[in-house]
């Protein structure tokens, strides 16, 4: 599924399909999910992988942070500890290699982009939108659709506190995949009642996952950084 | 012949030091703007690195004028006795120059408005293109180019379209008495809320506005990026329209109902 690819290729699940085939003596890079149909034409025998990115890509790379909502508002004791799995939407880029570095010619997703502000209008942070159920163990979730955020949540104040939401910066996302999983992992470190600290983890989501391949355009520029101060609600 | 003296005590000499000072205080700047360019492109705004790159470029050429002027015998210190009254009457020669000279610094500094932010200024609607010292050029949507002094620019009123991330798009929807104005409101929060680009947050308002005279007016209010404003805005009221048409909720023409009296 996802990993490397040599021409010709041909992909298909869940009414995506990928496919590089040959067309004279070129190439034709066709993407299908649905009704809707991505072509391109490459000059050469077309090398590369097929990696999931940042979901911030789509419908265009406005959003500088992902907001994942809670499906259940989660109650941490004071001062406790614990480990969250949450769902994130997927979205996938697929690479052409080169002397140096890669050329991303198509972002795709099977879920469906949704936006949001974090923070207060007309002003906050401009998010991808995500609702998640909780869980406590590693869900099963289908890679295509949806990875895992791996969140563990310290609550640092000595009184119970409530959480609905976490917002996560580009910066602070770094994936990793298998066969079976998109992970990422973050923590959140609870400041007060309504402010938080969540910062990317940049280890492994589990031992033997392949990095996903870093595509968000403004990385550099992003001015919130890897750590997002949550100040406006948890 | 170096030694030839050219005018005062100004030598061959002197005027080629002057010329070979001036032309490596320009390649400094040229090479000096060529390093932070390569270095800085894509780590700071655009007219962050405008205003870096022409403070640099001024200053050293200022600066090099200072160094070099006493070759040709003009000696500063000499000049500020003199300068006095020249400068009241340079002063007064060029007091727009330095008003929009100061308010080009002020706007720099102040960032009303970045490059390519879509702005309206006095009469002028368009793109910032360029926020120079002296003025600012604005690109309008009907691809003109208009220079506006920064004098103008510092004291008009000025509406920036993109200053905050999101906008607000507001429509009217009119639908007939006959239909069922809650089915509506349903049927368009339903559309608005499967558009990506219409934010979750802030929630879409939706409401009664008016009981009009030909159509209960419906309200529809809701958050987009302001980077896709006016695309999505445009887009999102046939997409409405559209929507409840096809659950059979008609917009109706304007109407007046006559009655004819029995002649009491």
């Amino acid at each position: 599924m996802f990993g490397s690819f040599s021409a010709p290729y041909n992909f298909s699940a869940q009414g995506l399909e990928l496919s590089f085939t040959k067309t004279g003596t070129a190439w034709t890079y066709r993407r299908s999910i649905g009704e809707q149909v991505v072509t391109q034409v490459i000059s050469e025998e077309p090398k590369g992988f097929f990696h999931p990115i940042e979901p911030l890509m789509l419908p265009k790379p406005v959003a500088t942070a992902l907001q994942i909502e809670f499906e259940q508002p989660f109650t941490l004791g004071p001062m406790g500890k614990a480990v969250v799995f949450l769902s994130f939407p997927v979205e996938m880029g697929v690479f052409l290699t080169q002397r140096e570095g890669s050329h991303m010619i198509d972002v795709l997703t099977l879920a469906q982009p949704k936006l949001t502000l974090y923070g207060k209008a007309p002003e906050g942070i401009l998010c991808r939108f995500h609702r998640s159920p909780l869980s406590f163990e590693t869900p099963a979730l289908d890679p295509l659709r949806l990875g895992v955020l791996r969140l563990a949540l310290h609550n640092t104040e000595p009184r119970w506190v409530t959480v609905t939401q976490t917002v996560l910066s580009a910066q602070a996302m770094k994936l990793f995949f298998n066969d079976a999983l998109v992970g990422m992992s973050a923590t959140m470190k609870i400041l007060d009642r309504d402010k938080a600290e969540v910062e990317g983890t940049v280890e492994n989501f589990a031992p033997g996952m392949t990095p996903g391949h870093e595509a968000y355009p403004l990385k550099r520029l992003n001015p919130l950084g890897r750590k997002l101060q949550m100040e406006e609600g948890i | 012949m170096l030694d030839k003296i050219v005018f005062g005590s100004v030598t061959v000499l002197h005027l080629l030091f002057f010329a070979a000072i001036l032309i490596t205080s320009l390649i400094a700047s040229r090479v000096t703007l060529l390093y932070l360019r390569r270095n800085l492109r894509g780590r700071v705004d655009e007219d962050r690195f405008q205003l870096i790159s022409k403070l640099i470029n001024y200053g050293l050429i200022g600066l090099t004028f200072l160094v070099a002027m006493p070759l040709l015998g003009i000696n500063f210190g000499g000049l500020a006795v003199a300068g006095g009254l020249f400068g009241v009457i340079i002063g007064f020669a060029s007091q727009n120059v330095v008003s929009n000279f100061i308010s080009g610094l002020f706007v720099m500094m102040e960032r009303p408005i970045r490059i390519g932010n879509a702005v309206n200024m006095g009469d002028t609607e368009g793109v910032v293109e360029e926020i120079r010292l002296m003025s600012t050029i604005i690109r309008t949507f009907d691809g003109l180019r208009i220079r506006i002094p920064n004098i103008n620019v510092f004291t008009s009123i000025l509406v920036n379209h993109e200053a905050f991330p999101i906008r607000r798009a507001q429509y009217i929807i009119g639908i007939r008495y006959r239909d069922d104005a809650t089915k509506a409101m349903n049927i368009l929060r339903q559309t608005l809320e499967a558009e990506a680009w219409v934010l979750n947050y802030p929630e879409p308002s939706l409401f009664v506005k008016e009981l009009a005279d030909s159509s209960v007016n419906i309200s529809v209010r809701f958050w987009v990026p302001t980077s896709e404003f006016w695309t999505i805005k445009f887009k999102m009221l046939l997409t409405l329209k559209l929507a409840i048409e096809a659950q059979g909720i008609q917009i109706p023409f304007p109407q007046r109902v006559i009655w004819q009296g029995d002649g009491d």
